[in-house]
């Protein structure tokens, strides 16, 4: 590293380390009123909370991209794209962690050469089926077992949909940002070392946006409107869909969000639950940043309605 | 010559950043779990996860940072025409909002000196239990999302939401099924934890506790549904993250006046709950505490 550089980068070190360090601002909190705190509180909440899953999803897609030739994993989804959609969906269910772990992950399993409809049914699923969501569904919905088989319904048969949907619609075309990388002859750890802090450095930042619009939801649109709407059941069912965009929960704290809402039926429920983690602001600014602008624009709104629709068809079926 | 070495330093540059920004965001998690601030965020499921991740993000950072050089050609092999061109400008300087977040101090516990805006504007002119010529403005103040102003959580969802029927009262967050059993209270006053009264209370079991000094602790706030009435005791359930906290209150019967916001040990005894399920405590006495190292229940 030259000289300049070695400068410019530890000075900038040095003025960070000692700000956290002095605090300079440190009175700011609480001369912003009740509101302005809430908003610094919950921003700082959203995105704290789901930085260790990025660390998590960032390391297994760093760890696929350094250690695992893209042949290999090609080769343990099936060849064809309609046997590779369904199989994903299952496959999530072995990625412990939240919304913000599939991102990285399945943008790894595309530059892998996985089907790019196989890998988005995965980062579908894997937020939505996976066993951490279970358990915390169940212990939401303590005596209620049916919530936690309609919420792995609803949420596998959205993803694996969206899935069939993708491959119809974009023919199987590359994501920007999916091109396998060229295999260059450097020490595998540094790859590894690469991958994380690039993914993990970008991710963390598009997750800013989605914590800040969160909590801005979260803080100052009033409530009232939601009871208003929970005289219909499709508006109710739509209303908690819009909900779950607007307030970005973790897919594993989602479910105590649910159950707190109590004055909409178990369907509308399911459907918060559903759209949750497929769909939502934080996600949509990390897809942002992982696939582009175009990708998020025709995804976004075809998850939604799939989601919408499966939770309904899920809740109708077992609810009534 | 120098415009060729600049043009190096940049790209080096450019290219140290994400292990830079990696870096400080460790140092700023490093800084929060020291501090103990990590608890106003987070609940306790999260925060040994965040233990792990932070010397991990530093390491890697700081690694990324200091051995640059051999490794540019491999990153630079897909960002160039790949998932990079999206960007404008770039997306890390977002992280200032973070940063700017732990700068800001989240609940600056015994910090305070000057009067604090928050309370001065709290102190409406036909509220009955506020205190407007406290001595003690410095307070800390609930690094929670309940608007001391109405006790209602900020962008909640508990409340007049619940279905009385099925949890209790209505202006906390649903109760859920009663626990096998309860912790024992030890001690005149005991320390019994506010959601464990609103247990007891909704359950109906607190003729046990009859006769016997109690102390909660809690923030003072108003009650959402009779804000002229008695101010409330107050603490918030988190599951996963503050965002996700939902209100528990007991209404502070016969309370003196105290700041909105404040943390108080209130110490009395028992009284039945309302039949609207609303638990409510008789206050002999409030003292203020330090903001607890858990401000939540969870």
């Amino acid at each position: 590293m030259s000289r300049t550089t070695r400068v410019l980068i530890g000075a900038a070190f040095l003025v960070v380390t000692a700000a956290i360090a002095l605090r300079p601002a440190r009175d700011t909190w609480v001369s912003m009123g009740p509101r302005g705190a809430a908003f610094l509180t919950i921003t700082g909440a959203i995105w704290l909370q789901a930085l260790p899953f990025l660390a998590l999803g960032v390391a297994v897609s760093a760890a696929i991209a350094a250690f695992v030739p893209p042949r290999i994993v090609a080769k343990l989804m099936p060849r064809r794209a309609i046997a590779a959609v369904p199989a994903a969906g299952a496959a999530g269910i072995l990625l412990p962690g939240c919304e913000c772990a599939s991102v990285p992950t399945a943008r790894q399993l595309m530059r892998s050469g996985v089907h790019p409809a196989a890998a988005l049914t995965f980062l579908l699923a894997a937020p939505a089926v996976n066993p951490v969501v279970l358990v915390s569904t169940a212990v939401a919905y303590a005596g209620r077992p049916g919530m936690v088989l309609a919420r792995f319904s609803a949420g596998l048969l959205a993803a694996i949909t969206v899935g069939g949907s993708w491959l119809l619609l974009d023919r199987g075309s590359a994501l920007p940002g999916t091109d396998t990388p060229a295999e260059v002859p450097v020490h595998k750890w540094a790859i590894f070392r690469d991958e994380f802090v690039t993914e993990f450095a970008k991710a963390a930042s598009w997750l800013v946006v989605g914590a800040v619009v969160a909590g801005l939801v979260k803080v100052f649109l009033p409530t009232q409107w939601l009871t208003v709407l929970s005289e219909n059941w499709w508006l109710e069912a739509l209303t908690l869909a819009v909900l779950a965009v607007a307030v970005a929960l973790c897919s594993e704290a989602d479910a105590f969000m649910a159950v707190s809402l109590t004055a909409f039926s178990p369907t509308a429920q399911l459907v918060f639950m559903t759209v949750g983690p497929m769909v939502d602001f934080k996600l949509m600014a990390m897809q942002y940043g992982a696939f582009g602008r175009r990708f998020v624009l025709k995804f976004a709104p075809l998850t939604f309605v799939i989601c919408v629709l499966s939770g309904i068809v899920v809740g109708t079926l077992l609810f009534s | 010559m120098a415009f060729a070495g600049a043009g190096r330093s940049l790209a080096e540059v450019k290219h140290a950043l994400p292990g830079l920004a990696v870096a400080i965001t460790g140092m700023l998690l490093a800084r929060l779990l020291v501090s103990g601030e990590a608890s106003f965020f987070v609940g306790p499921l999260v925060r040994p996860l965040l233990i792990v991740i932070t010397p991990v993000l530093f390491g890697l950072g700081a690694w990324q940072v200091l051995d640059t050089i051999p490794r540019v050609s491999h990153v630079h092999q897909h960002s160039e025409h790949g998932h990079q061109h999206s960007e404008k400008g770039n997306i890390m300087a977002l992280l200032v909002v973070p940063l700017a977040i732990v700068l800001a101090g989240p609940q600056p516990l015994g910090l305070i000196t000057q009067p604090v805006p928050v309370q001065r504007r709290n102190v409406a002119p036909n509220s009955v239990p506020n205190t407007p010529n406290s001595p003690d403005t410095t307070a800390p103040v609930a690094p929670v999302q309940v608007d001391p102003q109405t006790g209602r959580a900020i962008g909640g969802y508990g409340g007049s939401d619940n279905n009385p029927n099925e949890y209790g009262s209505t202006r906390n967050a649903p109760i859920g099924p009663e626990p096998d059993s309860y912790p024992t209270l030890n001690g005149e006053p005991a320390e019994i934890g506010l959601y464990d009264y609103v247990q007891r209370s909704n359950f109906g079991r607190l003729q046990s506790l009859a006769g016997h000094k109690m102390s909660i602790v809690g923030f003072a706030s108003r009650d959402p549904d009779h804000p002229k009435g008695p101010w409330v005791i107050a603490r918030l359930k988190m599951w996963c993250c503050a965002a996700d906290a939902l209100p528990f209150l007991v209404t502070a019967v016969d309370g003196p006046p105290v700041a909105y916001g404040s943390w108080v040990r209130v110490t009395g005894e028992a009284l039945p709950g309302l039949p609207s399920g609303d638990a409510q405590f008789k206050v002999e006495k409030v003292e203020k505490v330090p903001t607890p190292e858990d401000p939540y229940i969870w």
